[in-house]
């Protein structure tokens, strides 16, 4: 088993990413669909870690930091509309909720 | 100085957040889901912790699984009947989705392994901000001083913004979320189906 | 040279604009709120904040430079001092034209009066940083309120369909964007746009990961101002959500992108590194994304029956205009033609759409419809509201003696010089004003010679409606029959930018 490099955390990173998008375009119910936004959050934030360590620069913990304040804003403001969704269709599955056509 | 993270630590980290992702994003049942997506958040800690950011994955602990997971998990319990077991059609058009990711993935990993980092701290520049506090920006390992330090010194301003945004997505989602007695509710039996 | 009398100097905009907030939000508080009290508070705090940012024009004009404080994470330059005041500026008009319907139907008018501060808060933020998780968080503060306001109507529907469509594609655009944020990080050591130019100056070729990160950056970027391809989202959202919400979705955050897509890709990276390979991918997508979105946005919008669907068409065509003016910017030795001519341009989409979207708040609110035959005989309804219809319209189409008009011609004129083998994308660009022309006159046309549906009912306008057209109407026919103004503020713009140092 070789070292483990910058590469190594990085590729996790994409693939995390990755997984995240497949989640969002896939899943059609909105939870499933923010708890893949969720790992996407973590994508960036692993890439970043790595980052902070192996540059090394602070200043990635600290972007890391921010990151996962905001994804707690985001998450909040997501449950917000996941409920007002809830209450006006009874249900949650997204590709139901189309209702416009131009 | 070598940084050097134990192989076996990485590899069992790595297997568990990949394995957990992919029941995120894969499960049947949606709780199911959720739970998987806890153990991606602690494995992710513990990649931090790999990587000497002990902070991080104490924050990763206490904010993310701690608190926003347990958030999710409750938004799953508030719209969906448990025992409810339709739920196979969580996921639709699985291949295509699939395509269009491993592309996605290998433009990722196209374009960053084959790159060359950042990986000293830099010298060439001439910072234009000297911190008043007398901390270098490359601390071996990030202290949560120095962390505290850097997140007061040049980041005041969006350390200050964060604050704001947590307060107007509270202000908003209590609007959005809260029922609205002035007007007249969606009636409890109404159920939408396919067309 | 940074002391705390400076700091509040550059601040002072923000600093209005945040205690307006709070003291709306303490007002909303009281035993008996009242909403409209709160959004005058808010509406006189906004104009205070958009008077605020003189001081820090003035400086930046005298001493030709920017006011820099934590080392590039606050700037005070003539860019952002433009931006700020739109933003101010743009809040007060949203107020003036939603306050009415929202309180009227008792749409929880003080949270909405509420969050409307803080936008433009995030607004100002984002387009006077020079660091780019500031600019991430700033744009947060935008996007969240706006993502909630969508959804307002709580016991509709469509508002709550459009709410949870802007979410997830916001959100995914966000994730893109701060996975660019990350690569740019590791490629170049920091966040700061003013070290990024010099650490891209220094580097014999950009490494590949850095070329990904910024591509990912503009392409979320895209998405928030929903320029072709990344603008699905943008019809269903400004017909499900309030038209309040709408109205300000369509306007506020597209303008600030574009300031802040001035100041990445023109601002820090290509004028700075003077190494145009990597311009050049730029130019190849936003030329794209230009392109698209004027032949999407303007093809489209000929379908359209729902005034509000046809608004979001509209404004993707002409983020596609805009992007040419960012496109002329990103030229060497045609940036400041380019810059001031975007920005000429979008300052003044800015006003017309206000202008149009408080016609359709009022008619909507007054009729309930947004289909363009329910517009049918408006003229002998409200004969102002016709007006201000045809006006801002007639600006948005290009038609000669208004704003519009000057805007789409300095573009197009900025764009040739930049590059005449570009006389294509002119041509695209005035072939596409023409297209626009039909389905503009698509409204207007039955403004003025339909017949009202039922003949007695005159509309009355409110007076906060007939203050805000006017003063939208007033900008454009000022800018566009004073032509020599024009010219002469984009002079001094670009003179002004010309100045300006490192960023």
């Amino acid at each position: 088993m070789s070292a483990i490099g910058l590469n190594h955390f990085l590729a996790l990173g994409a693939v995390l990413f990755c997984l995240g998008t497949y989640g969002v375009l896939t899943r059609r119910n909105a939870i499933a669909v923010l708890l893949s936004l969720e790992l996407m959050f973590n994508a960036v934030n692993l890439n970043l870690v790595a980052f902070a360590r192996f540059m090394p620069n602070l200043d990635g913990v600290v972007l890391a930091v921010f990151v996962i304040a905001v994804a707690a804003a985001e998450a909040t403001v997501g449950v917000a509309l996941v409920l007002s969704i809830y209450r006006n269709f009874r249900h949650i599955d997204l590709d139901q909720v189309d209702t416009m056509k131009g | 100085m070598i940084y050097d993270p134990n192989p076996v630590a990485f590899w069992l980290l790595a297997a568990m957040v990949a394995g957990c992702a992919l029941a995120v994003v894969r499960a049947r049942k949606l709780f199911h889901a959720g739970l998987a997506l806890v153990g991606t958040l602690f494995a992710v800690a513990g990649l931090y912790g790999l990587l000497q950011a002990w902070f991080l994955a104490a924050v990763q602990v206490l904010v993310y699984a701690g608190a926003i997971a347990i958030m999710l998990l409750f938004a799953i319990m508030l719209t969906h009947n448990m025992m409810n077991p339709d739920l196979k059609s969580l996921t639709t058009q699985p291949w295509t989705a699939a395509a269009l990711c491993l592309m996605l993935l290998a433009i990722l990993l196209g374009g960053t392994l084959s790159s060359t980092w950042q990986t000293a701290p830099d010298t060439t520049l001439s910072p234009t901000w000297t911190p008043k506090c007398g901390f270098q920006v490359a601390e071996a390992i990030p202290s949560v001083q120095a962390l505290g330090f850097r997140l007061l010194d040049p980041f005041t301003l969006p350390f200050e913004m964060v604050s704001v945004l947590i307060l107007v997505s509270l202000i908003g989602a209590l609007v959005v979320a809260r029922r609205n007695p002035a007007l007249p509710e969606a009636p409890e039996g109404r159920e939408e189906k396919a067309p | 040279m940074t002391n705390a009398l400076t700091m509040l100097q550059a601040l002072a905009p923000e600093v209005v604009v945040a205690a307006t907030a709070f003291l709306v939000m303490g007002l909303d508080l009281r035993r008996n709120p009242s909403p409209r009290a709160q959004a005058t508070v808010a509406i006189w705090g906004l104009l205070a904040g958009a008077l605020a940012t003189i001081p820090d024009w003035l400086d930046t004009a005298a001493s030709n430079s920017a006011l820099t404080l934590w080392g590039g994470i606050f700037l005070a330059d003539p860019l952002s001092v433009v931006f700020r005041a739109l933003a101010c500026v743009t809040g007060a008009l949203v107020l003036l034209f939603s306050i009415d319907p929202v309180d009227a139907e008792r749409r929880n008018p003080g949270d909405f009066v509420t969050l409307v501060p803080f936008v433009v808060l995030g607004l100002m933020l984002s387009v006077s940083t020079g660091e780019l998780l500031t600019f991430f968080v700033a744009f947060e503060i935008v996007s969240l309120p706006l993502y909630l306001m969508a959804a307002w109507n709580r016991n509709e529907r469509a508002s709550a369909e459009a709410g949870m469509k802007y979410f997830v594609t916001g959100s995914v655009s966000s994730a893109v964007m701060l996975y660019g944020i990350s690569l740019v990080f590791g490629t170049m050591g920091t966040t700061f746009f003013s070290q990024i130019a010099t650490r891209y100056e220094a580097l014999a070729d950009p490494p590949q990961a850095f070329v990904l990160g910024s591509l990912m950056i503009l392409a979320a970027l895209g998405f928030k101002i929903a320029a072709a391809p990344f603008h699905i989202w943008a019809p269903d959202v400004y017909q499900g959500a309030p038209r309040p919400s709408a109205m300000f979705i369509s306007t506020a955050p597209k303008a600030a992108m574009v300031a802040v897509m001035l100041r990445l890709f023109w601002g820090s990276l290509a004028l700075q590194g003077r190494d145009f390979r990597l311009a050049e991918t730029w130019m190849v997508l936003l030329a794209v994304m230009a392109i698209l979105s004027m032949f999407w946005g303007n093809l489209v919008a000929l379908a359209q029956t729902d005034i509000r669907r046809l608004m979001a068409c509209s404004g993707i065509a002409h983020i596609g205009y805009t992007l040419l003016g960012v496109l002329a910017a990103s030229r060497a030795g045609a940036e400041l033609e380019g810059a001031a001519a975007a920005i000429y341009y979008v300052v003044v989409y800015s006003f017309a759409n206000l202008a149009a979207w408080g016609v359709i708040v009022l008619v909507g609110w007054r009729t309930g419809s947004d289909r363009i035959e329910d517009y049918s005989g408006l003229a002998r309804r409200s004969p102002f509201l016709a007006f201000a219809l045809l006006i801002s319209l007639l600006s948005l189409a290009g038609a000669p003696p208004l704003a519009g008009f000057l805007g789409k011609f300095y573009l197009f004129r900025a764009l040739w010089e930049a590059q005449p083998a570009w006389w294509w994308m002119v041509l695209i660009g005035i072939v596409n004003s023409v297209i626009s022309l039909y389905y503009y006159f698509g409204i207007l046309k039955p403004v003025y010679f339909g017949a009202p549906q039922d003949e007695a009912s005159a509309l009355a306008v409110p007076w906060r409606f007939r203050a805000g057209l006017m003063v939208c109407l007033a900008v454009l026919m000022v800018l566009g029959l004073f032509p020599e103004l024009t010219r002469m503020t984009l002079e001094a713009g670009a003179a002004i930018l010309a100045q300006q140092g490192t960023p």
